[in-house]
């Protein structure tokens, strides 16, 4: 009988209260910093890096307060653009590039990938949360800590300068050839630890059955 | 050649021989493990290319041991990096040998584990010699993720997965505050090169000063986790519990001694301009690491929690010494970390076998062990009388240059407390002596014998407690080279 009722799916509902919860969030933003940029209080880039980061902020905050948990890799695409943004505004174009087609394309794919082969669950309802309010007020105040003291320095005004492609590359497959190879070492062994972990149950039975015989 | 920025580079690959080839090794022994049926090789094949390939590392770390060079600005190879080469070979090879027996019946994957052996004394090595920051990070990051794998690979033991969860959250938490400090430090120096940022540091930092002190805090913290330092040692217990016992050994010989590389290379360069910011911190950790870890370890039931926390009073000891840096306490504290992984691996070694014979490891197991194995019984009471610092053994001889290099430094209370707290050590040290001499065995008192590997690894090391304790001259003179290489004479 509710079948023909006019009332929306889970998927519309979901995009419907997710488009407005941005809506409401995103528009004082817009407005403020736009009336910001009609005064002359805050220049274009300035403009541009403040609504990169107040996305980037929104999509981290996503991630972690989503129950859902493909939301929150979506939530986390967004972050990542974001950063891909702000490595624009410092006229690194092509960190911006990977950070879009490995990052916010391959890797959260993989993510996605893996929650549907996994069969994970959403964000299980957390029991043990004594430690909640304690923790809480431990964050705010190094967060705090860390803003003042960020805001407190001067940091110069180091000149920014586009590095053309062919400099980037001859910095990090030439002077920092080392570290690459450790990093490549590094990536490495997680995929041993990838593997051993996910066959550790046979790895036990196995042992067991040797034990038996 | 030079790089774009117009510095000239020493691309000389053979001076990272010993890492090559504990990399190739690696990657050997896993095609061996991976084609074992096709080749029809055994399991003992594996821990003798490991140690066939660690052996040719330690004998390639000593072409360089009184050159001072640099590859491509990134590794500093001297005798400081060659000291740690060394030892963590050495340390590496003890344990292949001494517990080759318990990874075959106790450690699920026995390649890779090797494998991840081999890449991580690489991982300490790099640590131990990086002249820059990111370098510095990367090979932190190589030996982390070893071991997380490595704790995780205990068969047949829920407490094994779970140390490694904790662990692996835990050391995530503390590699990004590292990071995270270390993005401060590049931000108020500008360089990641160890050279430029003790240049940089030593102007005018007032601007920056709130942001120094942020990123020195943060990178104190987090090598306070990787050297399980008070309050930064809560997983310390629980991973040294859970991880099968080759791997406890790893974790509290070579993970702290890279470390305590990484440390001394820091502190004693890079952030040297910057001391008033960073003593009273390692102070600070320093009292209550010794403090703590001594009077936790008093009600300890466990053989490898009783050691999880007698490591993290060692560390205790060991800070205080990058409290008064200088090159004679970098040189006492080089000394008394060789002493003390010689003692620990002897302690260490001789649990792994005792653990093969009965597959306990609670200290009330240990009844009697000198009736059924007398000679196991020495091993370990040389071991932690050692560690507890008794004269004519290798850990009086280190702790008492040690100690005596840091009231040369103008440290005295914290002398007095490092004695006080080492007094009380001795008293849970004699716990589990009291076990093994005092009681009749509980059960099954016949008599047995270790295998010939067995004999050979801790006679080895009972041999070098006892030598070097009565004669630690050669030992104090490598470490005092070592250490010279930190100051060089400008």
């Amino acid at each position: 009988m509710f079948d023909r009722l006019p009332l929306p799916s889970q998927f519309d509902r979901t995009i419907i209260s997710g488009g407005t919860v941005l809506a409401l969030g995103a528009t004082p933003v817009l407005v403020v910093l736009a009336a910001l940029l009609v005064v002359d209080r805050i220049s274009a880039p300035e403009f541009v890096f403040f609504l990169a980061a107040s996305v980037l902020l929104a999509g981290a905050a996503g991630v972690v307060l989503m129950k859902n948990i493909v939301h929150a890799a979506l939530c986390l695409v967004v972050t990542l653009l974001g950063v891909a943004a702000i490595y624009l505004l410092l006229l690194t174009e092509f960190l911006a590039l990977v950070q879009v087609l490995v990052y916010g394309g391959g890797v959260v794919i993989l993510l996605l990938f893996g929650l549907m082969m996994t069969n994970a669950q959403d964000d299980p309802v957390v029991t043990d949360g004594s430690q909640k309010p304690f923790a809480f007020g431990v964050a705010a105040l190094i967060a705090g800590v860390f803003i003042a003291l960020v805001l407190d320095a001067h940091w110069g005004s180091p000149e920014a300068s586009i590095v053309p492609f062919r400099d980037f590359g001859a910095r990090l497959f030439r002077d920092f050839s080392l570290p690459v190879v450790i990093v490549a070492v590094l990536l490495d062994i997680a995929f041993t630890g990838a593997f051993v972990n996910a066959r550790r149950a046979e790895a036990d039975s196995a042992a067991r059955g040797e034990a038996r015989s | 050649m030079t790089d774009i920025l117009g510095n000239d580079l020493n691309m000389q690959y053979s001076l990272l021989l010993p890492e090559i080839l504990l990399g190739v090794t690696a990657f050997l022994v896993v095609f061996a493990d991976l084609f074992s049926k096709e080749l029809k090789i055994g399991y003992r094949l594996l821990p003798l290319i490991t140690v066939a390939g660690l052996v040719a590392a330690l004998a390639a770390s000593l072409i360089w041991a009184d050159t001072t060079s640099d590859f491509a600005m990134l590794v500093t190879v001297d005798s400081f990096t060659t000291f740690f080469r060394v030892l963590f070979c050495i340390v590496a090879i003890v344990l292949v040998i001494g517990a080759h027996e318990y990874i075959e019946a106790h450690v699920n994957h026995p390649g890779e584990f090797f494998a991840l052996l081999l890449l991580s004394t690489a991982g300490a090595s790099f640590m131990a010699g990086a002249q820059d920051l990111l370098t510095a990070y990367l090979a932190v990051e190589v030996l982390s993720f070893s071991l997380y794998i490595a704790v995780s690979l205990g068969r047949n033991d829920p407490r094994s997965g779970e140390a490694a969860l904790k662990y692996v959250l835990l050391g995530g938490v503390a590699s990004a505050f590292l990071l995270y400090g270390l993005s401060f430090i590049y931000g108020v120096a500008g360089s990641t090169q160890y050279a430029d940022i003790s240049a940089a540091l030593g102007g005018d930092l007032s601007d920056v000063r709130g942001s120094l002190v942020l990123g020195l805090v943060l990178i104190v913290a987090g090598l306070g986790f990787k050297a399980s330092a008070v309050p930064f040692h809560m997983w310390t217990p629980d991973a040294y519990e859970g991880a099968p016992i080759p791997v406890t050994a790893y974790l509290s010989a070579t993970s702290k001694a890279a470390t305590f590389a990484l440390l001394l290379r820091w502190f004693s360069g890079p952030l040297l301009p910057a001391i008033d910011e960073w003593q009273w911190m390692i102070a600070v950790l320093a009292t209550a690491t010794m403090v703590l870890g001594n009077l936790v370890a008093l009600q300890q039931r466990n053989i490898k929690r009783l050691l999880a926390y007698s490591s993290i009073a060692q560390v205790g000891f060991m800070l205080m010494a990058l409290v008064g840096i200088s090159q004679i306490t970098a040189g006492g504290l080089l000394a008394h970390l060789g002493g003390y992984l010689i003692t620990n691996l002897a302690v260490f070694v001789a649990v792994i076998h005792f653990y093969n014979r009965t597959g306990k490891e609670e200290i009330t197991d240990f009844k009697g062990l000198a009736q059924t194995n007398p000679y196991l019984a020495l091993v370990m009471t040389a071991g932690l009388f050692s560690l507890a610092g008794m004269p004519l053994l290798v850990g009086f001889f280190t702790k008492f240059i040690l100690f005596q290099t840091v009231v040369e430094a103008d440290f005295l209370w914290l002398v007095v407390v490092a004695v006080v707290a080492s007094t009380v050590s001795l008293y849970y040290y004699l716990q589990v002596i009291k076990q093994m001499y005092l009681y009749q065995p509980d059960g099954d008192a016949t008599r047995w014998r270790l295998t010939p590997t067995g004999y050979l690894s801790t006679g080895a090391l009972l041999a070098a407690v006892v030598v070097l304790g009565l004669w630690g001259t050669p030992l104090y003179e490598v470490a005092d080279k070592a250490a010279a290489a930190l100051f060089p004479v400008a």
